[in-house]
Parts: structure tokens; C-alpha cells; sequence
């Protein structure tokens, strides 16, 4: 086991060379700097000579594969640089920014795993009913608002005129969370809702719930026992998707409630150049990527003990 | 909570006998100073903005340092953009290269400390030291301190120095507290920062402030950058005020009994460069059709709802050689329609553009969107332009500097801060002289150099506005920018807060006349 | 190849009678087309020009001259979104297609081939998986410029993985049949086993995955165009719209409710046409409907 965690692990190294180059390379070639960028934002404008100033300064000048490999040996000796927007120190600043972002992440996911899989099996078992119409229903509306309306509406019905929640997400207590977890449960909720009545409704029909129910077994039991069981697996693939794709940080829903976290971070870093700030964070997706896919490997063996660990996924 | 309750406890006596020295003074409303809380919202702070912390030295931060009440300059500006003292109490212009500048003697830093020559001096230097933009603006050689004043001398002549002292970079703090390692500075201002983080400020109230003691308690300075959030965190009171609202929501507050509206004609202007480069461009009459043809009135009621006034030249009318000192083509577009027919741009094939010689009346307008009032230009304009017989291509992108490297345009659109220290010079120097960084349209005019040569090196503060206003008609006669409009800045505000001024410079946001009267 | 599968449903179909998949497939079959029609005939059938401005009538609310309303120019928002429509679904489909076909042949290749080039391509798109979507639509904006064509690529270069992944899977568990070891043996080439016997068998599952996606890459098209890196003006395309809108929400609703409602039934429209097709493809999970009632 250790020794396969090891070799999944050893896979990081050239993804990570292979996202860092890739990144690097885009942002070169896309138009502008950090310099430009910088003075082009905030007001009033300054002179050619400055800004080729600044650009020696924090080695903009110098060809790419000698600001690529000097950014690379720091990242190997540990030193993530410096934000050339901020002039924070990089690795200090992205972490400070992560226990919002994951506070989100583990709310929203809840909330959906709180509703979607009750809500799916309900749908599954009564399947093209009233009350199955009426969840895919909702879970159609849920699937087809972009993030931003939905929290627009959110904000407007719920804090505004119902009073209920902040609108903004820093300094409100837990009552802040509340409103940016909804956006994302919503979008989550609704997509898996669907995915679980699909998942459940095909274990239905396998020979073994058949079978269960001919030996007279209870169809709770056969309901909870086998097929949720046998569903998890699928579902577990899902949540380990999104729960990747939330801890890259949202940066729609962050912008929108002012929660600070890494999502806002990254795009405000991508619209500034700040490369030694989206390699930080495009590292962080790196991470991320690689270790929930082992995580889900590792589930994988343990919910169905056939799958082997070894063979390639 | 025991240190919040000593502090409490610590600041309540300081007021009690502030209070009693004083006579009771103002005790406008039921609550003390100190429990009046003022929540700010602002789009205008930020890491992306280059303002976050409140090092003058750094950036742009010191536009924060004065906003938000921490530091104060030597001199400021009025709501003509005409200096005044402030730290300072007057200036001596010895000769072109040397300028005297003596202080006031009753300014305490918010740590006790005097402020004296010496300090400023040490400022400065640390300024020029560090800055990007201040040694080039300032070109100083050196200082020296004397008691209350100190003695600058410069490199080169200066008229603008004074005024560029007044840049929010000039912001005075004592340099032996230093900055801290959260990018806090000890400033002369009425707040002191208690927090500061790359999205929100926490101020308290400077109860030694040297022009009297702030009316507010506490003030928290928090970044919002969504304006539909700005707007609904107004509305549901989490806010008490704000600054850079979406025009559509300016509305809502407008003509409404629980809101204050406070705005002000900025310097910030909307300009069309024309490209000297493209064939079509150097005709003198497309150029003028082009400045007849633009609905600056629409544009500015309709889209952008009436924040901003319709601009004739460079600089707006709150300066003395702004506004109406200039005059430019009105809008006509039956006249512009002659003026090209009679340059024989005449629609041949009846598709409603016109041609001259095989070539179409075609132009590529070259803006950006990052200011939300381009996007707005470009599309009024096309719409105008197709009237006259003008086609219009709109290339709206965030990538406009390569093309603008490739010459690949006709028409240049951008927003421009022309006169950010109420002088001038800077516009001209940077967008109609030969070679100047922002003239995108090739401009030249011999006149115009002359005149500005003159500018760099005249002293006498009417005779520069003279200057300024021969330069601006010169530009304008010739149809290089078309001035669109003069952007209005609105601050709005809940019913019963006062001394919260939108102010021209856009310099200057919170100060010790802040008041929540409730 | 499309009438096979009808076909071979067909008699499934008449095996279930009660059975209304068929018709549920129809149904939205042709509202789908409807929609199609519309949007490529939207120049035709559009009131007023969509992009003719008239700043004396801005943000009118809706009115008979008006059904929907007018937005700041004073541009008819009926018109637009009907315009919208044509670049929305445009944007959608494209988008969908390539990475489809793209993704598919990949994945069919690795799975086909396996070995060394097999593994190389997969660490590449694990490159492509992790890397943040974000980063790239605004590098592409940034050397292409704006435009949707240049968010459709953005998101083409980070989508296709996925497909690529899942017709590998389904290539490799095709592979091991005995009738391709048949084919094998009546000595077919390497291009006609992929192309007759493989691709066919998998053309199901993607299939349904494409119709499902053509609504996620509506939403990932609308959410580039709240970060402003979408269709560029005064293109009407509803993700942009509802965008540009968004700050009226409380003095002119109209301007981002009807992008928002198209949005809406166009994405619901494509999920149950696909969900039928799946329930068509799959009858697995059809039978199953009525399982308490025995």
C-alpha cells in the first residue's frame, strides 16, 4: 500500500514540471504584464522609463526559459517567491487564503451529499411519479442558472428582503456562510441529484436486488443494504471530482460574497500577471488533482475489494 | 475581549477629558464619538488597484494612507483643484530651482511624536529613495530641514512641485516608527490603523488630532469588488457608505429620503485619439465629421445615466481653464454629413457608408473594457458614426497594447486622469508633444510644442492656464482627441452622515468632519 | 446508423407498451430542433435589428411594441435574445462537438493502441485535467482576443480529457470481446476494427455524454462571460447578456430575466433530450419503473 501511495505520489513530479511550463508559456504569450497591469489599474498613468524600470526589476526582461528556470530553482530550494503585485511573499499569502476557501468546500459539499442522495433514491425508487417529476424538475432549474443569477438571487431574497443573511461573506459569523454554500449546493445538488436516481435506478436492475427480493428480503433493506452500497461507487467518483474543483476555490461565488479565498486570489492574480502567484495556485490544482484521484483509488478498493489498486485508472 | 474592554475603558477617560478641556463641544447626536462605528465599502481598495497597505512610499498605496484619513499631504487641493495649505502653512519659490516650505507647528504624529523639519525631511528622502514615480516627478537634489521648514532643491526647473507633493505619495509619516511588517504607517491624520489587510482597514478615531477631534469612533474600510454586492450590502444596511456603485444601481439611492448623494466632476475623461498613421484618419474632414458626430449628451444621460457631464476639452469645469474656456464642434449630424460631402466622401453603392476613391469611410475604434464607460463609447458611437455615413469597428479588448504596438488602429478610446496634482503640464507633456508616451494618434503641431515648452518652464500660475487653454483649443481646432465626457464621482450615503465629500482630486475621503448623526 | 438504433428501440418499444420513452424521446427530439430552427433562422425572424440602438426608448419595461423589454441602448431584447440564440447554441454545440470528436478519437487510440503512447497521452491530459480552466480562457483571450470563438477554444483545449478518458475506458473493455479477436482473425486492419467494431459499440455512452455537456458548456460559456471573456459587443449571446445585465437586476429585471429564462429552457430542453436518450440507448434502467407495483 505504502509503496503504491509512494509510486501515485512520484506522479506529481511531471505533472507538476508539465503545469507550471504549460502555465508559464500561456501567460507569456498572452498580452501585458505584471507591470502594465499594474499601472495600467490604478489611476493616472506613468512614463515608458518606469515601467521598463520595474520590468528589470523583477526580471520581466530576461528571456522565458531564464524566468521559467530561475522561478524553478527557487521552487526546488522552497522559496516561492515574491507577488509581484503585492510584494508578499507567495507561499505566506496563498495559505492564508486556503481555510476559507476549504471551509466552503466541506459546507457545500455537505449540504449536497445531505440532498442529493436522500433526494436521488427518493427519485429512483419513484421513478416517473409526481415526485419524481417534481425533484427532476427542481434539479433542472438548479442545473440551468449560472452561479452568478443564482447568487444574485440568493443575496436579493434572502438578505435583502427577507433580512435572514448577510450579504457579504467576511466578518458575518456562520450566518455569512450560509448564502455562498447555497450557490454552490444548488449547481452540485442538482447535477447529482440526477446522477444518483441514474445510478440507483441501474443497480434496481441488477440480478442480485432480483434475487434479494425473492428471498423475501425487505425492500428497505435490499434499498439501503445493497444498492446504496453498490451506488457509492459511482458517487464517490462524483464528490471526489467536485470536491477537486471546489478546493481550486470558485472564483464567481467568492467575488460575488467577498469570501477571500484562493479562487478570487487566482483570478485576480491571472488578470494582474502575478506569475509567481498563478504558478502557486496551478501547483495547488496539481495537488490537488493527484491526491484526490488517489484518494478515490484507495476508496475504490476498499467499497469494491475487486478492483485492484495497481491497474492503471 | 478584556484588552477590547481596557482600551474601551482607556479611550472612554481620554474623551471624558478631551471632553472637559474642550467645554463639551459638539454632542450633535445621542451617541458618544467613540461608539459611532462607520462601515465603508469601497471598490476603489485593493491588491489589484496597487493601493493595498499604507506605505506612501510603495505604489500607489498612499492614496489609501490619505483616503482613509491616515496621512495628509503638505499642501492639498481644493474643490477647484487650487493648492492649500495643510501640514505645510506656506511656500517660498527662492529662485527656479529651490523652493522654501515652511510647516505648521502644532502637527503630532498619531504617536505623540512632534512633526518638524527634520521628520518631513526624512519622509521625503525615504520617498525618493523608494518610490517608482517620485523621483522622476519630483527630481529633487536635496533637502534640507531648519526648525519648521525645510528647503527643496531640484535638479531641474519644477513648476509643478509643489502640486506634486500634493500626489497622496507625499503623504507624511514618521519614518523612525517605520513600517510595520502589515504594511501600517504612523501618519499626522485623524484615524490611525488599528488592522490592515489586503481587503479591509480597521481605524480608530486620532483623539489628538491637530484640526480637531474626529466625531466617528471607529471606521471600517472594507474592499468589495462586486458592485451588484456593493449595492445590496448598501441596501441592507451593512453599509453606511460607498464609493464606485454600477451606474444602473446609482438609481436606487437617487431621489430617495434614506440616502445621501454626494458627487463631483473628476478629472478622469473619456477620449478619442485619432490615428495620424491611417490614410482615412489624415483627412481634416473625416476628423471633424468624427467630432460632430458624436452624441456626448446621449451618452452621457443615457448610458451613463447622467454620471458624468458632457466634456469639451481635456480638462472639466471645476478648473480654471477647464470647461467652456475652450470651445469644440456641438453635436451635428446633417453638418458633418456636408462636411464630408463637400470633402467628396460620397455613398455610391447606396449601402449607407461612404467612399471616396474606392476606399470606404471605415474605421477601427480600438478600446478596452476594463472601464466599464468604453464599451459604452464604442457602441454609441458606432451607432452615431453609422448615421453620418461612418462605419465603425469596434475591437473592445484587454489586449489593446498589441495593438496599439502594431498601429493596428484608426480611432484610440481610453479614460484618462488629465490633471491628477490640478496642474496641466502632465496631459500635455504625456499625450500631444512628439514622442510622449500616450500620444497614440501622432500627433504634431509645431505650435503645440512650442506652447508647451513654454508650459515646462513658466512659473506664474495664471499665465500656465493661459497656456493650457491655448494648447487645449489647438487640439481640439485640430481634431486630434474628441473629448467625450468628464466621469462624475457619486459617494452615497444613509441619511444623517455628514462631512463625507465626494472630492475632485479623488484624493481625499475620510476626515475629521465624518459624522453619523442618527 | 441514427435509424438502427430507432429501429432496433422500435422493437423494444412495442416488447413495453406501456412504455412512453419512445415518445418522451420525440417529443423533445423535435422541441429541440424547433429551437435549432430558430436560432439559425433568427436574422429572418427577429422583429427589430438587434444591435439598432435608441437611446430615447432605454430600458423600457415590456410592452406590446416590446414584449421583452429594452435594454440600456434601447435595443429590442426580444430580438436579441432570439439573436442570442443563434450564438449561444452556436458557441454550445460547436464546443461540444469538438471536444467530442476530438476526445474520442484520442481515447479510442490509446485504448486501441496501449503501451508506452498510450501513457504519454494519458499524463498529458492529466496536464490538461488539473490545469485551471481559468488560466487558460484568459491566456487564449489574451494572445487570440476576446470573442466567443476564443472562449469556445479555451474551454475545447481544458474539456476534451474527459471524453478522451471515458472512450478509452470503453475502448478497452470493447477490445477484450471475442468478436474482436474475430476480427482480428478474419485479418481486418487496425483502422477497420476501430472504425467498424469499436467505435460503433461506444458511440452510446458518449453520445450521451455530449447531450448532457451541451448544457454544462452553456453555463461554463456564461460564466466566461462574467469574468468578461466572452462574446464581445454588441454580439448578443445570453451568457453576456444576462452578465451586462446583472447590476439592473432591481431596476430593469427584464434585461437579465429573458436571457436567463432562454438559458434556462434551452439547457432543461438538451438535459432531458438527453436523459431520454440515455433511457432510449440503455434499457436497463427503463425496466425498472414499476418494480414496487409487482
Amino acid at each position: 500500500m505504502k509503496k503504491y501511495i509512494g509510486k501515485r505520489l512520484l506522479q506529481l513530479i511531471p505533472i507538476i514540471l508539465g503545469i507550471t511550463l504549460l502555465s508559464f508559456t500561456l501567460m507569456q504569450t498572452a498580452a501585458g504584464d505584471a507591470v502594465d497591469a499594474l499601472y495600467d489599474n490604478a489611476s493616472g498613468a506613468v512614463s515608458e522609463q518606469i515601467k521598463a524600470e520595474k520590468r528589470a526589476e523583477l526580471g520581466l526582461d530576461q528571456p522565458f526559459v531564464i524566468q521559467y528556470t530561475t522561478w524553478l530553482g527557487g521552487m526546488i530550494t522552497g522559496d516561492m517567491g515574491v507577488s509581484y503585485i503585492s510584494n508578499k511573499p507567495v507561499f505566506e499569502t496563498y495559505i492564508s487564503k486556503l481555510p476559507a476557501t476549504i471551509a466552503l468546500t466541506l459546507t457545500s459539499i455537505l449540504l449536497t451529499v445531505l440532498v442529493a442522495i436522500p433526494f436521488g433514491i427518493l427519485s429512483a425508487v419513484r421513478q416517473n411519479r409526481f415526485t419524481d417529476y417534481l425533484i427532476r424538475f427542481f434539479s433542472f432549474i438548479g442545473n440551468s442558472l449560472p452561479g452568478f443569477f443564482v447568487s444574485l438571487l440568493l443575496i436579493y431574497f434572502l438578505a435583502l428582503r427577507l433580512k435572514l443573511f448577510p450579504v457579504m461573506g467576511s466578518g458575518g459569523g456562520w450566518k455569512s456562510i450560509v448564502l455562498p454554500t447555497l450557490t454552490l449546493a444548488i449547481a452540485m445538488a442538482s447535477k447529482y441529484t440526477r446522477q444518483v436516481r441514474t445510478t440507483v435506478l441501474e443497480e434496481l436492475n441488477k440480478d442480485y436486488v432480483l434475487g434479494a427480493r425473492a428471498r423475501g428480503i425487505k425492500e428497505p433493506v435490499v434499498l439501503y443494504a445493497s444498492v446504496l452500497k453498490a451506488s457509492m461507487l459511482t458517487i464517490v467518483t462524483l464528490l471526489a471530482l467536485s470536491i477537486g474543483s471546489l478546493l481550486g476555490g470558485t472564483a464567481i461565488v467568492e467575488s460575488i460574497f467577498m469570501w477571500d479565498g484562493v479562487g478570487k486570489l487566482a483570478v485576480d492574480s491571472i488578470m494582474m500577471r502575478d506569475y509567481p502567484m498563478i504558478q502557486a495556485y496551478v501547483i495547488w490544482m496539481a495537488l490537488i488533482y493527484v491526491i484526490v484521484n488517489l484518494i478515490t483509488d484507495i476508496l475504490y478498493h476498499y467499497l469494491d475489494p475487486r478492483i485492484r489498486l495497481e491497474q492503471e485508472v | 475581549m478584556k484588552k477590547k474592554s481596557k482600551m474601551l475603558t482607556l479611550l472612554l477617560t481620554g474623551v471624558m477629558v478631551a471632553g472637559m478641556l474642550t467645554g463639551c463641544g459638539s454632542a450633535t447626536s445621542g451617541k458618544s464619538a467613540e461608539e459611532k462605528v462607520f462601515n465603508y465599502g469601497t471598490t476603489a481598495y485593493g491588491v489589484a488597484m496597487g493601493n493595498a497597505g499604507l506605505n506612501p512610499h510603495e505604489g500607489y498605496s498612499g492614496w489609501s494612507t490619505v483616503r482613509y484619513g491616515v496621512g495628509e499631504t503638505l499642501f492639498k487641493f481644493n474643490e477647484s483643484m487650487e493648492l492649500e495649505p495643510w501640514l505645510a502653512k506656506d511656500y517660498e519659490q527662492i529662485d527656479e530651482y529651490t523652493v522654501k516650505i515652511n510647516l505648521r507647528d502644532d502637527v503630532k504624529f498619531s504617536n505623540g511624536k512632534k512633526m518638524t523639519g527634520e521628520s518631513v525631511k526624512a519622509c521625503l528622502e525615504d520617498l525618493i529613495a523608494k518610490h517608482d514615480r517620485a523621483p522622476k516627478d519630483l527630481q529633487i537634489k536635496s533637502i534640507t530641514a531648519d526648525g519648521q521648514s525645510i528647503i527643496i532643491v531640484s535638479e531641474n526647473k519644477v513648476p509643478g512641485l509643489v502640486n506634486y507633493l500634493c500626489d497622496p505619495y507625499g503623504a507624511i509619516i514618521d519614518m523612525e516608527a517605520g513600517v510595520s511588517a502589515d504594511k501600517n504607517v504612523v501618519g499626522t491624520g485623524p484615524y490611525v490603523a488599528k488592522n490592515v489587510t489586503d481587503t479591509e482597514i480597521n481605524l480608530t478615531a486620532n483623539m489628538d488630532y491637530w484640526g480637531g477631534k474626529p466625531h466617528v469612533g471607529t471606521v471600517n474600510v472594507k474592499s468589495i469588488t462586486d458592485g451588484d454586492t456593493l449595492t445590496m450590502a448598501m441596501q441592507s444596511g451593512e453599509i453606511d457608505a460607498t464609493q464606485g456603485l454600477p451606474y444602473a444601481s446609482l438609481q436606487l439611492f437617487q431621489n430617495n429620503d434614506d440616502y445621501t448623494i454626494s458627487s463631483t466632476n473628476t478629472s478622469r475623461v473619456y477620449q478619442a485619439c485619432l490615428n495620424y498613421n491611417s490614410a482615412v484618419i489624415k483627412d481634416d474632414a473625416v476628423r471633424k465629421a468624427m467630432a460632430m458626430s458624436m452624441d456626448k449628451d446621449g451618452f452621457t444621460s443615457v448610458l451613463l445615466q447622467g454620471n458624468g457631464t458632457p466634456a469639451i476639452g481635456p480638462f472639466p469645469a471645476n478648473f480654471s481653464f477647464g470647461g467652456d474656456a475652450v470651445k469644440a464642434a456641438t453635436y451635428d449630424i446633417e453638418g458633418a454629413k456636408k462636411v464630408l460631402e463637400a470633402a467628396s466622401w460620397i455613398d455610391t453603392d447606396g449601402d449607407g457608408i461612404r467612399e471616396k476613391d474606392g476606399q470606404k469611410l471605415s474605421i477601427k475604434w480600438l478600446t478596452y473594457t476594463s472601464r466599464q464607460e468604453l464599451p459604452l463609447l464604442a457602441e454609441s458611437v458606432q451607432a452615431t458614426y453609422k448615421q453620418a455615413g461612418i462605419d465603425v469597428q469596434v475591437n473592445a479588448t484587454d489586449s489593446y497594447k498589441d495593438f496599439l504596438k502594431a498601429g493596428d488602429y484608426d480611432v484610440f478610446a481610453n479614460a484618462f486622469v488629465t490633471a491628477p496634482t490640478g496642474d496641466p503640464q502632465y496631459y500635455f507633456t504625456t499625450h500631444v508633444v512628439d514622442g510622449s508616451d500616450y500620444n497614440r494618434g501622432h500627433y504634431h503641431n509645431d505650435k503645440v510644442e512650442q506652447l508647451v515648452a513654454q508650459l515646462r518652464t513658466e512659473f506664474d500660475k495664471e499665465k500656465r492656464g493661459d497656456l493650457a487653454v491655448q494648447i487645449a483649443q489647438q487640439v481640439i481646432d485640430d481634431n486630434a482627441y474628441i473629448y467625450a465626457s468628464h466621469l462624475k464621482m457619486s459617494f452615497v450615503m444613509k441619511k444623517g452622515v455628514t462631512g463625507f465629500t465626494a472630492h475632485p482630486s479623488d484624493y481625499y475621503e475620510i476626515t475629521a468632519d465624518l459624522d453619523i448623526n442618527e | 446508423m441514427e435509424s438502427t438504433i430507432i429501429n432496433s428501440i422500435t422493437v423494444r418499444v412495442h416488447r413495453k407498451k406501456k412504455d412512453c420513452t419512445m415518445m418522451k424521446f420525440y417529443v423533445f427530439l423535435i422541441l429541440v430542433i424547433l429551437l435549432l430552427l430558430v436560432a439559425a433562422f433568427a436574422p429572418q425572424i427577429v422583429p427589430y435589428d438587434p444591435c439598432a440602438q435608441d437611446l430615447m426608448n432605454a430600458l423600457q419595461p415590456p410592452s406590446a411594441e416590446h414584449p421583452f423589454g429594452t435594454d440600456r441602448y434601447g435595443r429590442d431584447m426580444l430580438s436579441r435574445v432570439v439573436m442570442g440564440a443563434q450564438t449561444t447554441i452556436y458557441a454550445a454545440l460547436l464546443l461540444v462537438g469538438i471536444i467530442t470528436v476530438f476526445g474520442t478519437l484520442v481515447g479510442i487510440f490509446c485504448g486501441y493502441k496501449g503501451g508506452k503512447i498510450d501513457s504519454l497521452i494519458m499524463r498529458i491530459s492529466d496536464v490538461f485535467l488539473a490545469f485551471p480552466g481559468m488560466v487558460f480562457a484568459i491566456a487564449v483571450a489574451g494572445v487570440l482576443g476576446g470573442g466567443i470563438n476564443n472562449a469556445v477554444v479555451a474551454l475545447a483545449c481544458i474539456s476534451w480529457p474527459k471524453f478522451a478518458r471515458l472512450a478509452r475506458g470503453q475502448a478497452l473493455s470493447v477490445k477484450t470481446m471475442p468478436y474482436i479477436a474475430a476480427a482480428k482473425l478474419s485479418g481486418s486492419g487496425p483502422l477497420k476494427i476501430v472504425f467498424k467494431h469499436i467505435l460503433p459499440n461506444i458511440t452510446g455512452p458518449i453520445l450521451v455524454t455530449a447531450t448532457l455537456d451541451i448544457g454544462t458548456m452553456m453555463m461554463e460559456l456564461a460564466g466566461l462571460s462574467f469574468l468578461g471573456l466572452g462574446a464581445m459587443p454588441p454580439i448578443a449571446e445570453w451568457g453576456s447578456m444576462m452578465s451586462d445585465g446583472r447590476s439592473m437586476l432591481q431596476t430593469a429585471p427584464w434585461v437579465i430575466l429573458a436571457p436567463g429564462c432562454a438559458i434556462f429552457i434551452t439547457v432543461m430542453l438538451f438535459n432531458l433530450l438527453g436523459d431520454t436518450v440515455r433511457d432510449v440507448l440503455d434499457p436497463k434502467t427503463k425496466r425498472s419503473g414499476n418494480w414496487r407495483k409487482k
